[in-house]
């Protein structure tokens, strides 16, 4: 599959959206393809679970909503330089509906917590995910995307709360 | 108003390359990381890259179904015409000077480390000092109540907009070649 300097920057706008209002549910067509063809090339380092390159990555990917763990081990940047810091791209079975829902505060959310609800993703994950914000502005950002398209962020500004799920 | 054809033709007035996709690529992780760490200044172009103005920057980012309408020292991209800053607009911003550290300390790597341990102690001292003129007329403010940010070229009566704004201000330093970001509803103290 390619796409278009359109496709892109459609996907782009996507993923800035919902990067700037966490939360909030935004469409990049086809998914994850799209997504990855928007992001990644040969200057960043990307890595699925169980490569070797895993711990060394500015992208990781995590087909479906669970790491085994391996979470822990992304870079979250320094200090000094926290945009070291790698970003996990989550392909879920959905976005914007399912049993579980996430309470967000921070940055892009306004005075009330949003509520974001997925399929797919495991409780052990949420977990993981809130420690990678144990020491901000180190940090791992979160991108969801799933098959039809929609998609996601937790960017790690955003303070993570699971208010219910299955 | 312009639209996106308008855009490309006053960059390519301004004599800079129109970037291509893989430059865009770059501006466009460099952009999500800035998002995400509000306030915080982020470097790009680890290769060869050309200098990124603003008006990269909003190249970056602008498609068809957008209008674009100047405001000074920059652009606000949104899908309706108006020069107000609206959910879902972005606001795209030319910074001369983006370290607002640069007046009482010159070198980058302390400066970075000034950030990283939030030591604006000795910046607050000079303006109780010697008042806002002496900082050559910048006023930084806080982001999210932990990063010093200067919010140049916004005039220092509207800093106070940028605080819960509806709109996401992006802001590029294209000698310095840095971007950071002010998300829509953040905290911007001016102090």
């Amino acid at each position: 599959v390619t796409f278009d300097a359109l496709d892109t920057q459609r996907a782009f706008r996507a993923l800035l959206s919902a990067t700037a209002e966490p939360g909030t549910v935004h469409e990049a067509r086809p998914g994850l393809p799209l997504v990855l063809a928007t992001l990644i090339d040969h200057e960043v380092i990307f890595a699925e679970v169980g490569d070797a390159h895993w711990r060394h990555a500015d992208f990781v990917l995590i087909r479906g909503g669970d790491s085994a763990g391996e979470l822990a081990r992304v870079r979250q940047g320094t200090q000094l330089d926290p945009t070291l810091g790698a970003t996990a791209i989550y392909e879920l079975d959905a976005v914007g509906e399912g049993p579980l829902a996430l309470s967000l505060r921070g940055p892009g959310v306004g005075p009330s917590p949003r509520t974001l609800r997925l399929a797919g993703l495991s409780h052990a994950e949420v977990t993981l995910i809130q420690r990678t914000r144990a020491a901000y502005p180190r940090g791992v950002d979160v991108l969801f995307v799933d098959r039809d398209g929609r998609c996601a962020a937790l960017p790690r500004s955003s303070t993570v709360d699971r208010t219910e799920g299955s | 108003m312009t639209r996106l054809s308008t855009l490309v033709d006053q960059h390519r007035g301004d004599g800079h390359a129109f970037p291509d996709e893989r430059t865009k690529r770059e501006l466009r992780r460099r952009t999500l990381k800035a998002v995400a760490i509000p306030g915080h200044q982020v470097a790009f172009g680890r290769r060869e890259m050309r200098p990124a103005s603003d008006r990269q920057l909003a190249l970056s980012l602008v498609g068809p179904d957008d209008v674009v309408t100047p405001v000074d020292q920059g652009s606000l991209v949104s899908r309706s015409t108006g020069g107000t800053p609206r959910p879902g607009a972005v606001v795209v911003l030319r910074v001369p000077f983006p370290e607002p550290l640069r007046l009482v300390e010159p070198s980058d790597a302390v400066t970075r480390r000034m950030h990283a341990e939030r030591d604006y102690a000795h910046l607050h001292e000079n303006i109780a000092r010697y008042g806002r003129i002496a900082l050559s007329r910048r006023y930084p403010c806080l982001v999210d109540g932990t990063v010093l940010m200067d919010p140049a070229p916004i005039p220092p009566q509207d800093v106070a907009k940028l605080h819960q704004s509806p709109a996401l201000h992006l802001f590029g330093a294209g000698r310095e070649q840095r971007v950071y970001a002010v998300p829509p509803y953040t905290d911007v103290n001016t102090g």
